[in-house]
Order: C-alpha cells, then sequence, then structure tokens
C-alpha cells in the first residue's frame, strides 16, 4: 500500500541515527503549519462578538477546557495545554490524512506510541512527583484481603502497564482500517465498471463522512483518556 | 376570550361558535407546529448518545484485546528468559484477560454512574403498562 510508505525527503544522519526530512515529517509540518495559521487568523483582531474563525477555536478551546475541568478537577488545568496541544494535533493529523493524496500521520504505530508513552512517562512522573513512593498504592486497592494482593497487584500492574499500547494501537488501528476500506471500496469500483460500480462509488461517499467523525471521534478519546489517567495520578482515588 | 368579544363584538352571540371555530383552528394548527419543530429538534441529543457510545466501544474493545496480548507478551518473554515451560505464558495470558475485563468494568461503572437511572417514570405511562 504505498500510501503508508515512509519516503525520504531529504536523507539525513546524526551520530548514526536516521533522521531523514520524511513524507510524515512533511505532513506533520503541514499539520502545524495549518493549526497556527487557524489559531493566528482565529485570535488575531479578537473581539467580544467573534467572527467565524474565533468561535470555532472559542468552541475547541472550550470543549477541551471543560472536558480537562469535569474529569481532572481544578488542578488539572495545569496540564491544559499539554492536552489541548496532543488533541489538535492528531485531530488536524487525522483529518489532513483524508485528503486524496495525503500522508496520514496518524496511521503508524511508533508516531501513535511516540505520542502515548509522552502521556504514560508524564502520568507516571507526575504521580510519583505528588504522592511520592505513595504513588504505588495505586496498584492495591484498598480494603483488600491479604491473600487476594499478589493476584491484584499483578493483575493491576498489567492494566498499568496496558495503558500506552492500547492508546496507540486504538488511533493506529482506527485510521489504517478506515483508509484500507476506502482503498478496497475504491478497487471494487474499477473492477464492477460503468455497469456495477455505482454502489461501491455511493458506499464510499457515506464512509467517508463517517470517517470524518471517527477522526474528530479518536482525537478526542485520546484527550479524553489522557485527562483520565492524569486524574488517576493527581488525586488518586481509585 | 369572552372578554374580548365584548369589548370589540357587537353581536356577541352570532359571532362567538365562528370565531371559537376558527380560534380552535388555528390554536391547534399552531399546536401541530410546534410538535413538528420539537420533533426535529428532539434527535439531535439522542445522536449525541449515540455518538458517546461508539466512542466507549472503541475504548472496551481496544482494551480488552490489548490486555491480552500485553498478557501474552510478558509470560512470553518470562519463559523464553527463565525457561519457565509454558506456564508463564498460560498464567500471564489469563491474568492479561483478566486485567482487560477489569478496565472494561471500571470504565463502564464510572460511565453509569454519570447517568443515574430515572427514579420514577411519567405516571402516565406507568399506568397504561399495568
Amino acid at each position: 500500500m504505498e500510501q503508508f510508505e515512509i519516503a525520504r525527503l531529504v536523507p539525513l544522519k546524526l551520530f548514526g541515527f536516521d533522521i531523514s526530512f520524511t513524507n510524515s515529517t512533511l505532513w506533520m509540518v503541514i499539520g502545524l503549519a495549518t493549526v497556527c495559521a487557524f489559531l493566528v487568523a482565529a485570535t488575531r483582531g479578537a473581539s467580544i462578538v467573534p467572527n467565524r474563525f474565533q468561535s470555532m477555536a472559542e468552541v475547541v478551546y472550550g470543549f477541551i477546557h471543560q472536558t480537562v475541568v469535569d474529569i481532572c478537577g481544578p488542578e488539572g488545568k495545569k496540564f491544559f495545554p499539554f492536552i489541548f496541544t496532543l488533541f489538535i494535533f492528531i485531530l488536524i493529523s487525522n483529518l489532513l490524512g483524508l485528503l486524496p493524496g495525503s500522508f496520514t500521520v496518524t496511521s503508524h504505530l511508533s508516531i501513535t506510541l511516540a505520542l502515548a508513552m509522552l502521556v504514560f512517562l508524564t502520568v507516571t512522573f507526575v504521580g510519583f512527583a505528588r504522592h511520592g513512593v505513595g504513588y504505588l498504592r495505586i496498584f492495591a486497592p484498598d480494603g483488600l484481603p491479604v491473600l487476594l494482593l499478589p493476584l491484584i497487584v499483578v493483575i493491576e500492574l498489567i492494566s498499568y502497564l496496558m495503558r500506552p499500547i492500547s492508546l496507540s494501537v486504538r488511533l493506529f488501528a482506527n485510521m489504517i482500517a478506515g483508509h484500507i476500506l476506502l482503498k478496497v471500496f475504491a478497487g471494487f469500483v474499477i473492477a464492477l465498471g460503468v455497469a456495477g460500480g455505482w454502489a461501491p462509488l455511493a458506499f464510499m461517499i457515506g464512509f467517508t463522512g463517517f470517517e470524518v467523525l471517527i477522526a474528530v471521534l479518536q482525537a478526542f478519546i485520546f484527550a479524553l483518556l489522557t485527562c483520565i489517567y492524569l486524574n488517576d495520578a493527581l488525586n488518586m482515588h481509585h | 376570550m369572552s372578554d374580548d368579544r365584548q369589548s370589540d363584538g357587537r353581536k356577541p352571540g352570532e359571532m362567538s361558535p365562528a370565531d371559537r371555530e376558527a380560534l380552535h383552528k388555528r390554536a391547534s394548527e399552531l399546536g401541530r407546529k410546534l410538535d413538528s419543530v420539537r420533533a426535529a429538534k428532539e434527535p439531535a441529543p439522542e445522536r449525541r448518545a449515540q455518538n458517546a457510545a461508539l466512542g466507549m466501544a472503541f475504548r472496551f474493545v481496544v482494551d480488552l484485546v490489548v490486555g491480552i496480548g500485553v498478557g501474552g507478551f510478558i509470560g512470553w518473554t518470562m519463559d523464553r528468559y527463565l525457561g519457565t515451560g509454558p506456564w508463564g505464558l498460560i498464567v500471564f495470558l489469563l491474568l492479561g484477560f483478566t486485567a482487560g475485563m477489569v478496565n472494561m468494568m471500571r470504565a463502564a461503572n464510572k460511565e453509569q454512574a454519570k447517568h443515574p437511572a430515572p427514579k420514577s417514570r411519567p405516571v402516565a405511562d406507568d399506568d397504561e403498562g399495568r
């Protein structure tokens, strides 16, 4: 599938590591530029009665802010820039990936895993910084019989280590599955020709709309789960 | 109504039935229009609930699968380096499955706590049912 292939545009090497400027990098830069242009357009000449860009930006900002405050409480506000950045980066990557001929940055496990590990390490760091060694108590819920303790601790440990994997696999699998499905149906359109190609074409149009929904939903789920994990680390009532 | 008619009507007795009928018609038409507008607005929250359910489904499915995967990986690695036969894989696959289930249960509980069940239904509904 050449739409998922990484191509080196500008080969670079640094200390033996391959840090080439690839098409993935290019689309990340395009995504960041789009976000910056959007937010600059929104905040320039900000007024009490907002224009279109400003009200769009305000809706996105307000939505994420509300989610963070609802889930993490007032203390979570410190992490709002982090979560907002994650959300808008994933959102723009997913949406740009729907453009014909573009590259979907989030359809690669290495990217989503890097984002998920960032969340995982931040949450773990915040947990230990706030509660010290006491943070380890999230592996042992209160009021547990001593006999069951080893079993539960192992299960809790697995479910803690699962977090970055499930966070990254969910995003990556959704993106790649949607794109492959669209491609397969596009193949059907060609194979069935003028006579029968209309049915898969109609399906594709509907499914593209669904893909837009998935793109927004997955970005939101990523941000939502980050909030939930942060809340566990901040407030620690299990 | 009667006040209005007295203030502007010269023949209160004759005008009243036709007037009342016209008023009735207008009122019922207005009611119907309001109902249709309300009906058009109704599906919006339902669709939002559907989207929330879709998001939850995505979360749960991946949690379960990844739980088994991570458990299996830990077991397999343990077997490989400690030479504990197939036992590490078997035990940790089961533990991973349990961890996935526990995660799902916890998330579902939290989600349910957000929407408490309505304590009392509308009275007319209950009476008709029984």
